[in-house]
């Protein structure tokens, strides 16, 4: 039973990490924490959610149009706001950002209703000891996967993977390098928030139910914790903080179970929570951090 | 900054006028728009601010998880009722109770997350914040403490203490009186603070921590009180407020909306002045009020861009840019 | 300096633990009880003492007085249009529409004082929201001063409504509201006009036992929200009274989603029965996390989710075989006859009425919430005409004394606490794409398709047609 949950916990946390790369993008390069993360999934959800629905697209050929509207909305959010607040204290961006999030999530219940969307999109089963994965559980895993090793070799490889670093690095150093900050920002910003949405996508094809305005808050949470865990700014670091924490919350709930807690799901929420303030005290930049 | 005698006495004028409202209009009825229920709500987001104010306005630090603080209250103070009520003792008993729990869980969660949080900074702290409110309330559904998520229902208890009428009185203007009572009680303390080497060195953190360290001002210390006040007052408006509920869930008393709304009511309204809670809190309450039947659902739409545009063109919140394009009001308001 | 601040703040803390301390200490519960304890099967025990109780209002009015009657009558309430709840909630609007259509249009308007009184509803969304509704019905009550108040949907946004309605000491229909808590908090003067959790899902019990006593292992998952919570406590009793075995037990945290770590544990327990405590959001997830992770039974029972048709769109065949308890479905025939084999009055639009008029008015069919809520509309329109008065105190006496079968079922409470005792709910399943009652016998459209189709064999199309 045990790799059931390990393997199912790999699966949804590697998509966790995708989305947290998002966030944790966004931090290093402008030391700006997008509060309104989750609503940028939400938004993918939508997408996928659509597309299928009203066009029979291929849930995963939305992906596309997914990472396309993210791009979009990066480019807004930058050009709007963060663009004015570069040199705003820490307060300032919090709440824009808080304050996107809210504009898009109360936008989709106007425009889509709050009631809870769902679609059924079935590619068959693989068995794990006799339980069955589904397969739309683990393309997602794949994609996602794939894609990070893309922004690795983006990052690693190019003259425009150094430029950003060099920018995450020391914006200042990067100035006088000649590096375009103001383009490198836009372009983080908006890689960001596309490669968020793109993870909603995912998530949508990996769940099917539930999509509704409000249910990326705890998406939001989450990636606040892999990102503090794998190190805000560290793009490896959130992909393996995903990773650890899929699996931590896949498996504590049958371990809290065994336990004889009363309540083992809502322990286990608990239980990703303290993981925060654990590192925080431990080793606050995480373990990919500088 | 030394408050002038009109700085405060202004502020606590209008909490009259508007308690006295209140009251007034328990024996008359509506005075045309103006009803009792607006007037609660008016108070409870005066008070709001004003708690919330004295921390994330005079330190500039954000914590968005300031919700526990409030919720710690209400079951604070509902736990605290309804355990004397099982113990067969008379209400006043479970109202005392009540009140020292709230003061003293929130005391304790002040300083175990100021201890924690308060070392880190900026988004660091809002991070750690908003997982201990959120650890919270699933380690209470986890735990099934005070009911869990099966919720601590107060109102039987509370009618059988205080029998209907009690019950009646106790969740509208007693209620009420003491929602003005936190209001009060947080003016107050801004005021101290804003007179006192506090106040300074709350703004000294908040302008440039790091200058403040240097210059021997014990950053954690001012920290830690700031943030135990704040709490400890959103924990009694938490408390007073728990009579109207009747029965609290931990998803509605870790409500993350109550949080926005706090930091909505400071920014608004100008963070670290005395009286910018006081206008954010009128302007909002009435704005909910009035908009809740005219335009459900569309709140929250309507808000958000007004925070985001006060953020990126006046910072200072009305107050605070009153006070700069009007140098006449300085004396008046603060 | 340092130290001697710290100091002041242990210092502070110690005083606060010690005062803590006392108050745990002084609050101790009594060894002795001297108070008579009713164990009601809640969690939280509400000790009623008897004397303390004190009685129903009664009407002081014998005499009819002549009473001034009023162009129109309002009834007020609000309901989840958005959030959570927004489903069941826009249903049941859809349901007061067609209620008052029928009272204003087809019956003429409410008897009273010799004349012929239209009825109007003032409605808010509360958007799922506790705070809201608080604040909304104050706004009713002192505001738009209705004449009488019905409740909102599901029990955690009915309890915060009920104490307001009860401290301006105005009636309150709670048709909404299924859990047995809300009849047990001493209120004077809530209604509540549809069964009480305790006694929703346990019937399918006693269905299972008659199909097939083999049947014995059951598993329960739910959400740990007010009204599910008191659902399965109804299960468990009846399972142990019927000789059922539990042999899984779990609950979920409101807003979950994703049961995977729960569905794991269940798929290897391989009970004979699962029932769900859900809503419908989370009952629509369920089913669909059952079928992708292969996890059959002889019988799922999901609550609420199913009873809506969007149910069946959202999941095509896989909703197949699913059975739920519900208040009220079309077709199921409280009408008259019914009403005169059991001696008692009959009132309102027959089943086939309201079932005609709402599909002219909506184009689809109705649901439990639509009727509950319309029949909480009309059984108010009885009561007035009963009581011939428009004063709360006398509405709340015509209630106690009313025993009547509308198209919804037979209504009649316990006069002190306002519980539901005659209304009867039935239970449904999904075959070939349509809802069939199949519980109790005498009331029911069709048989029971039981041991309901496997997962591989809904996806490959089967459908459930006894």
């Amino acid at each position: 039973m045990l790799p059931y949950y390990i393997v199912s916990g790999l699966l949804l946390g590697s998509i966790y990490g995708l989305a947290t790369i998002g966030l944790t993008l966004i931090f290093g390069v402008l030391r700006v924490i997008n509060v309104g993360h989750g609503a940028y999934i939400m938004i993918g959800m939508y997408v996928t959610f659509w597309l299928f629905t009203l066009y029979s697209l291929n849930p995963f050929v939305t992906l596309i149009p997914a990472f396309l509207v993210g791009l979009s909305l990066g480019m807004l959010l930058f050009y709007t706001a963060l663009k004015r607040l570069l040199r705003a204290p820490e307060l300032s961006t919090l709440i824009v950002t808080f304050g996107f999030g809210i504009i898009l999530e109360e936008s989709a219940k106007v425009l889509w209703g709050s009631d809870y969307r769902g679609f059924v999109y079935d590619l068959g089963s693989v068995y794990i000891q006799g339980i069955p994965l589904p397969l739309v559980r683990m393309w997602p895993a794949i994609i996602a996967l794939s894609l990070v090793l893309a922004l690795y070799f983006v990052l690693y490889r190019t003259r425009l993977g150094t430029a950003v670093r060099a920018v995450i690095q020391d914006p200042e150093g990067a100035i006088i390098c000649g590096v375009n900050v103001e383009m490198i920002y836009l372009l983080m910003v908006a890689l960001g928030i596309g490669l968020t949405t793109a993870s909603g996508a995912l998530l949508g094809i990996y769940h099917q139910q539930g999509i509704n305005p409000y249910i990326g808050h705890l998406y939001t949470l989450r990636a606040f914790v892999i990102a503090v865990l794998g190190g805000l700014g560290s793009p490896i670091g959130a992909f393996i903080g995903g990773l650890i924490v899929g699996v931590i919350e896949q498996t504590s709930v049958p371990l809290f179970t065994l336990a004889g807690a009363p309540n083992p799901f809502g322990l286990s929420v608990f239980l990703t929570f303290m993981l925060i303030l654990v590192i925080l005290i431990l080793r606050p930049q995480g373990l990919f951090g500088r | 900054m030394t408050l002038s005698r009109a700085h405060t006495l202004i502020p606590i004028t209008l909490y009259a006028i508007l308690l006295g409202l209140r009251l007034l209009i328990e024996i008359t009825g509506p005075l045309g728009p103006i009803t009792g229920q607006l007037l609660t709500l008016l108070a409870f987001y005066i008070a709001l601010g004003q708690a919330f104010n004295i921390f994330l306005g005079m330190t500039g630090y954000v914590d968005f998880g300031y919700v526990a603080f409030i919720a710690l209250g209400m079951y604070g103070m509902a736990s605290g009722v309804v355990r004397a009520y099982e113990a067969g003792l008379p209400g006043y008993y479970g109202i005392a109770f009540g009140f020292i729990q709230t003061v003293a869980f929130t005391a304790l969660l002040a300083l175990a997350v100021g201890g924690i949080a308060l070392r880190l900074r900026g988004a660091y702290f809002a991070i750690a914040t908003i997982s201990v409110n959120e650890g919270l309330r699933y380690l209470v559904e986890g735990l099934d403490l005070w009911g869990g998520s099966r919720g601590l229902i107060v109102s039987g208890p509370l009618i059988e203490l205080f029998g209907s009428e009690g019950f009646s009185l106790l969740a509208t203007i007693i209620s009420d009186i003491l929602v003005f009572g936190v209001a009060l009680l947080a003016l107050v303390v801004t005021a101290i603070l804003l007179n006192t080497r506090i106040g300074y060195a709350l703004k000294a953190i908040r302008e440039d921590e790091d200058a403040a360290k240097i210059m021997g001002v014990n950053t954690t210390m001012y920290k830690i009180l700031a943030f135990a006040t704040s709490g400890i007052l959103g924990g009694l408006l938490g408390a007073a407020w728990s009579f109207k509920i009747a029965s609290i869930y931990p998803s509605d008393a870790f409500n993350i909306l109550y949080t926005i709304e706090a930091i909505v009511l400071v920014m608004l309204g100008g963070a670290g002045t005395l009286a910018g809670p006081i206008v954010s809190g009128i302007l909002y309450g009435a704005l909910k009020y009035f908009l809740a039947g005219v335009l459900p659902g569309f709140q929250l739409l309507i808000f958000a861009p007004i925070l985001i545009t006060v953020i990126i063109a006046a910072p200072e919140g009305i107050v605070g840019a009153l006070r700069t394009y009007l140098p006449t009001i300085r004396r008046f308001i603060a | 300096m340092v130290e001697r601040s710290w100091l002041v703040i242990g210092g502070v803390i110690a005083v606060l633990l010690i005062l803590v301390g006392i108050g745990y200490y002084v609050t101790r519960p009594p060894e002795v009880t001297s108070i008579a304890t009713t164990p009601t099967p809640t969690g939280t025990p509400i000790q009623t003492p008897v004397e303390a109780r004190t009685p129903t209002p009664t009407s002081t009015q014998t005499v009819s007085q002549p009473i001034t009657v009023p162009d129109r009558i309002v009834i007020g309430f609000t309901l989840p249009l958005s959030g959570a709840f927004s489903k069941e909630g826009q249903l049941a609007l859809k349901g007061a529409l067609v209620a008052v259509k029928w009272v204003n249009e087809v019956y003429g308007g409410v008897r009273l004082g010799g004349k012929r009184v239209p009825i109007e509803i003032k409605y808010y969304d509360d958007e799922s929201k506790r705070d809201l509704v608080i604040s909304l019905y104050e706004r009713l009550i002192t505001v738009d001063r209705v004449h009488f108040l019905l409740g909102t949907y599901t029990s955690t946004l009915v309890m915060a409504a009920a104490p307001v309605a009860e401290k301006y000491g105005m009636v309150f229909v709670n048709w909404g509201g299924a859990s047995d808590l809300i009849n047990r908090q001493g209120y004077k003067y809530v209604v509540t006009s549809w069964t009480q959790a305790s006694r929703y899902m346990a019937p399918v019990l006693d269905m299972i036992a008659s199909l097939d006593p083999t049947a014995k292992k059951v598993a329960l998952i739910w959400k740990s929200d007010e009204f599910n919570r008191i659902v399965m406590e109804g299960v468990r009793s009846r399972a142990e009274k019927l000789g059922f075995t539990i042999v899984y037990d779990k609950s979920f945290p409101i807003g979950t989603l994703d049961f995977t770590p729960l569905l794991v544990e269940l798929a290897i327990v391989k009970p004979d029965i699962i029932i769900t405590g859900t809503h419908f959001a989370d009952g629509l997830a369920i089913t669909k996390q059952l079928a992708d992770m292969g996890i059959n039974a002889k019988l799922i029972a999901v609550n609420v989710a199913p009873s809506v048709p969007d149910y069946y769109k959202s999941l095509g065949t896989l909703a197949e075989g699913i059975v739920f308890p519900s208040e009220w479905e079309p077709g199921v025939w409280w009408g008259p006859d019914y009403a005169k084999n059991l001696g008692v009055e009959f009132f309102g639009p027959t089943p086939e009425e309201f079932h005609v008029m709402f599909l002219a008015m909506h184009g689809e069919e109705p649901t439990e919430y639509s009727a509950s809520l319309a029949n909480a509309i009309i059984l108010l329109v009885k009561a007035i005409e009963a009581a011939q008065s428009l004063d709360q105190k006398a509405i709340r006496e015509a209630f106690s004394r009313l025993d009547i079968v509308t198209f919804f079922s037979r209504f009649k409470i316990d006069p002190e606490t306002g519980f539901q005792i005659g209304h009867q709910s039935v239970i449904g399943q999904w075959q070939d794409g349509r809802k069939v009652v199949i519980w109790p016998s005498d009331v029911a459209t069709g048989k029971p398709y039981y041991p309901i189709p496997t997962w591989e064999d809904k996806k490959a199309g089967k459908k459930a047609i006894p």
